[in-house]
């Protein structure tokens, strides 16, 4: 990377001074250690030139000793050789015991084989490790289950298989490790059904008489044995400090809208082009499939010939051409959706440019972790969109550039998702009485009422006609199922709920970095139906909310500001959507579907002395405004898609008599994120209020205070409001809202 | 004894039988059928004269080898080429023939629908044998909540219902159905292979057991199938039975039914919606022997 690099770049002629904050990062050696390992395995580190970090001796030895561990250091620190070798040893010293290997997708359970593959034929050591998913032809499936003594699946197939756990007797019977790679992505619906498929196998391996060893990989998080107590219900050690090498890293934050000629995607493909042309190899993110097309072409145009698109969907093969392409200089760039983010093997470039914040710093970094090869130096370009969190983190730069993570929650409790569990696991084994809750205990007394479950003195037994299995999806919340189909094809599943939020007549759905035009949404049928078409606009639907609060679990009062948290029924009706194009909106269309209710997690806040200062129409504004802000700020505690969580605000709510404003999981059912912004509310408060009043507009604009799902059209607001509303509330200290 | 179902001994003439997990009813009834199964000599002779069972001789070998006058597997015993082959599977299947290894090379060459298959009944005792239907309260991870078990017998076959009479009795009716595959070395079932017994295995591990003996299995419907494919718009058992068998069932349940009735049966404790599906349970088994008995009358039937 030239030295001159930066100079070179703010003299280009279509440079604006974009550039708000450069931060160097400095580089870090290796801590390298010895581990006496089987012979093996130390002649195939010695054959590739490898010798461990800290950090893997950390995990060997945690592992070697039986404990369960979680990984959490960065992209390209070797984590999957820090659990791979203390397996294969153990595997190797016990030649019966056998090892599950959990991947959230088929195509990371496909890599992953590959290099088990790698070091079974370099160490000679027979292990027969094998992908068993839905894509196993039926000849090899029975072999696989005799003689494999390592298994890859996901826990889509492995949701299917545990019925027939009699089948898997030899490797259930011997089983000695659990691997959970990419355990960050069992998160919010997916990550708590994922955690009750768990407590289903864990059950049937106790009924086959083992406890596996359970070893967790997952990107940065702020709790990690939380969240690894949540997700498998084991106390883990943590590994999280990184000590492999890195080379400095420039960090550049560049202002987009500082230009107001060029648009976001122009400016991205000027910076591709600019950077390759010097050699750097770059990788840009951004949000879909449409977006990286349209930079990877802008940048072809502007002479980086060398410069390709990439997708989810892409074959192995065409994977590995893409990475030799990047390894022989046949490719200097590739633009891609965050497709690339999720464990992929492309190897490391020189230069990573963010196009938008990928609503988490853990995704953030995980792609930005991509710039840098072993010690060389490495460019990470941060270009955010004029959207309230990306501007927040504009504006905070050591935020961006901190150790902070986000934390990951999972809601086991929440009955939507427990009930299909309980019929699941009461098929495969009978559910005995010492096995349940009392919360659970009704819920199996409703399905005994519903014919799905027997009482019988062996336990609850599964009667029902259809297999239970068949009933419950491990991507959505119980109950009404929607398809989403296309040419016949189904896409996804999605709840009601999340129908009427995405897939909304008219509604442009991302899948899998693809884009496709919902024509026709049938809620009595449960279909979806939608057509393939590349689109460089997106949508949004517009809703309004009511709130009941049902029960208060936990409370507070202050002088200033009172609250509570617990659950809601939630009323949401769906108005309308708008399109917006290049962060314009071009047209808002009416929307007629029924309103949904469903009970959820919540957190609220009143002002028994109300908000000093304001008039009616600014308190009216800013309550509404400070509602968008704490929406807005979230992601940042806790690791949730933007439409996790959604508000409501009132100068006088019917319950509480006051002005208050309401937070709830906009999820059936609740994901457990109200009860972690209860929990760290003052925190909460005080970002949004510094995303508020640092802002330099003066009214509220879309880099702030503007929602752009607001069913009222953020109508009306108050900046002045807003600020006077959040810095009552972020005078209650994180200690002011105590839990249990 | 049978004080807290009264009722449903009464209206099925049942008997109790206890069991080391539990009680459940049993039905006993003899039914007169004219079941001929072949004489041991012939079916000796038809599987000793299958020279393609010898690894290497397919169609062509075998051609030559008859006109050669090498009829059969113990006549290559003299061949140069053959002769230790047929030595070696004459070994492994010993004298007199042992079902389960003349089975094992069957199915390594024959598909399970090859008429041979029909031979290995007369190679195993007649109260060995053990035609089987079980009901179930769905397609998928359901309980069982009847078996028909029946065994040849000298008028006809005997045929055994075990019957849950509440859902805490399935473990029951399993304790008995093991009991009565130890007693057997051959299984006979329609479709059985695939619903069934993998029913059967599914159900016993539910409950933490295992069949104590896995016996040989003969599912007729592949059988059938080879038999009648073109004659017949499809394979149900109620189809073969009314066209080939000639019985019409009057009043007969619906398989699909059985659920439904069962469901009513334990909501109201009212013994009536058994009675359909106990009947239509037997009929089932009943079924199988005649099927049997015409498959084995067929002209293409070495027997």
């Amino acid at each position: 990377m030239p030295d001159d690099l930066l100079s070179k770049l703010t003299e280009a002629p279509w440079y604006h001074g974009q550039i708000t904050r450069l931060e160097e990062i400095p580089p870090s050696e290796a801590a390298l250690t010895e581990v006496s390992l089987h012979p093996a395995l130390q002649t195939h580190l010695d054959q590739k030139g490898i010798t461990l970090y800290r950090h893997q001796r950390e995990v060997i030895e945690a592992v070697r000793a039986g404990n369960d561990v979680i990984i959490t250091t960065p992209t390209a620190s070797g984590k999957t050789l820090a659990f791979n070798l203390p397996i294969f040893e153990g595997l190797i010293t016990d030649p019966k015991a056998n090892a599950l290997y959990l991947y959230p997708l088929k195509a990371l359970a496909n890599d992953q084989l590959q290099k088990l593959l790698e070091l079974e034929h370099s160490t000679g050591i027979h292990l027969a490790p094998s992908t068993y998913d839905g894509d196993t032809p039926g000849s090899r499936r029975g072999r696989i289950k005799q003689t494999a003594r390592i298994i890859l699946t996901n826990p889509h197939a492995l949701h299917y298989y545990l019925p027939w756990h009699y089948q898997w007797e030899r490797f259930f019977t011997n089983l000695r490790y659990i691997v959970i790679d990419e355990a960050h992505r069992y998160r919010g619906v997916f990550g708590t059904n994922v955690a009750l498929l768990l407590w289903r196998l864990s059950r049937i391996l106790s009924h086959y008489e083992v406890a596996p060893q359970v070893i967790l990989s997952s990107a940065s998080i702020a709790n990690p044995v939380l969240f690894a107590r949540d997700l498998t219900g084991r106390e883990v050690i943590s590994v999280s400090e990184d000590f492999s090498a890195h080379g400095t890293r420039q960090v550049l934050f560049w202002d987009a809208l500082t230009d107001p000629h060029r648009s976001i995607s122009t400016q991205a493909a000027q910076l591709v082009a600019f950077l390759t042309a010097f050699g750097i190899q770059t990788l840009c993110f951004t949000g879909s499939r449409a977006m990286a097309e349209v930079v990877a072409r802008a940048a072809r145009e502007l002479g980086a010939k060398k410069v390709l698109s990439y997708r989810a969907g892409y074959l192995p093969q065409e994977r590995r051409r893409i990475e030799a392409g990047l390894r022989d200089g046949q490719i200097d760039g590739v633009v891609s959706t965050n497709a690339l983010e999720v464990g992929i093997d492309i190897g490391s470039l020189d230069a990573v440019i963010l196009v938008g914040f990928p609503s988490s710093l853990l995704s953030a970094w995980q792609q930005a972790g991509r710039a840098g090869r072993g010690s060389a130096p490495s460019l990470v370009v941060f270009m955010p969109y004029e959207d309230p969190l990306d501007q927040y983190l504009l504006r905070h730069p050591d935020h961006f550039l901190g150790k902070e993570r986000e934390r990951i929650v999972l809601r086991t409790e929440n009955p939507r998702l427990k009930v299909g569990h309980l019929a699941c696991a009461a098929a495969e084994l009978p559910l005995k009485a010492e096995e349940v809750s009392k919360g659970e205990e009704k819920l199996l007394d409703e399905l005994v009422k519903n014919r799905l479950l027997a009482k019988t003195s062996r336990g609850y037994i599964y009667r029902g006609a259809k297999r239970a299995h068949a009933t419950v999806s491990l991507d959505d919340i119980a109950g009404q199922v929607i398809k989403l189909m296309c040419e016949g094809h189904l896409l996804e599943t999605m709840d009601r709920l999340r129908a009427c939020r995405d897939a909304y007549p008219g509604a442009i759905l991302l899948h899998r970095g693809e884009s496709y035009v919902v024509e026709r949404l049938d809620l009595e049928e449960g279909i979806a139906q939608a057509r393939q078409e590349d689109v460089d606009y997106y949508t949004k639907s517009l809703r309004t909310s009511s709130v009941k609060i049902l029960t208060t679990g936990e409370a507070f009062e202050g002088t200033s500001v009172t609250g509570g948290m617990g659950r809601v029924r939630v009323t949401e009706s769906f108005i309308g959507y708008k399109t917006i194009h290049f962060d314009r909106t071009i047209s808002v269309e009416p929307l007629e579907l029924p309103p949904h209710t469903y009970e959820s997690d919540a957190l609220w806040l009143s002002f028994p002395a109300g908000v000093p200062g304001l008039s009616h129409a600014e308190l009216l504004g800013g309550l509404h405004g400070a509602e968008h802000a704490l929406i807005a700020i979230a992601p940042l505690l806790v690791l949730c898609d933007r439409e996790d969580i959604a508000g409501v605000s009132s100068p006088l709510h019917e319950q509480t008599t006051l002005p208050t404003i309401i937070l709830f999981d906009e999820i059936e059912g609740g994901a457990g994120l109200a009860e972690v912004l209860y929990t760290s509310f003052g925190r909460l408060a005080k970002e949004a209020l510094s995303l508020v009043s640092d802002c330099p507009c003066t009214d509220g604009c879309p880099s702030c205070i503007y929602s752009p799902r607001c069913g009222s059209h953020n109508q009306p607001l108050s900046k002045d409001g807003t600020i006077k509303v959040l810095r009552l509330l972020s005078k209650v200290t994180n200690t002011g809202l105590k839990i249990k | 004894m049978c004080y807290q179902y009264q009722d449903v001994c009464d209206s099925l003439h049942g008997k109790v039988r206890r069991g080391e997990f539990g009680d459940c009813l049993t039905i006993e009834r003899l039914v007169v059928v004219d079941l001929s199964l072949p004489s041991k000599v012939s079916s000796q002779h038809a599987l000793l004269s299958e020279l393609r069972l010898i690894f290497g001789i397919g169609s062509s070998h075998n051609q030559r080898l008859r006109e050669e006058g090498y009829n059969s597997i113990p006549s290559l015993l003299t061949h140069p080429r053959w002769k230790e082959a047929a030595s070696t599977l004459l070994n492994r299947w010993e004298r007199p023939l042992n079902p389960a290894q003349v089975h094992a090379t069957l199915s390594h060459w024959l598909p399970t629908s090859h008429p041979l298959f029909l031979h290995l009944l007369s190679l195993i005792p007649r109260a060995r044998l053990l035609f089987f239907d079980l009901e179930t309260l769905g397609l998928g991870g359901a309980p069982i909540i009847l078996a028909a078990m029946a065994r040849p017998s000298k008028e006809g076959i005997r045929i055994t219902q075990y019957l849950a009479r509440s859902l805490d009795e399935e473990i029951a009716l399993l304790e008995q159905i093991n009991q009565e595959i130890v007693e057997a070395s051959l299984l006979l079932s329609y479709n059985g292979k695939v619903f069934d017994w993998a029913v059967l295995q599914e159900r016993f591990a539910y409950y933490g057991l295992r069949p104590d003996h896995l016996p040989l299995h003969i599912d007729l419907l592949h059988h059938a199938r080879r038999a009648f494919r073109n004659r017949l718009p499809d394979l149900r058992l109620g189809t073969v039975e009314e066209r080939l068998l000639g019985i019409r069932r009057e009043e007969d349940l619906p398989s699909e039914a059985v659920p439904e009735y069962y469901s009513a049966y334990l909501e109201s404790g009212n013994p009536g919606p058994l009675v359909p599906i106990v009947n239509h349970n037997r009929q089932d088994v009943e079924t199988l022997a005649l099927l049997l008995d015409h498959l084995l009358r067929l002209p293409d039937h070495a027997g």
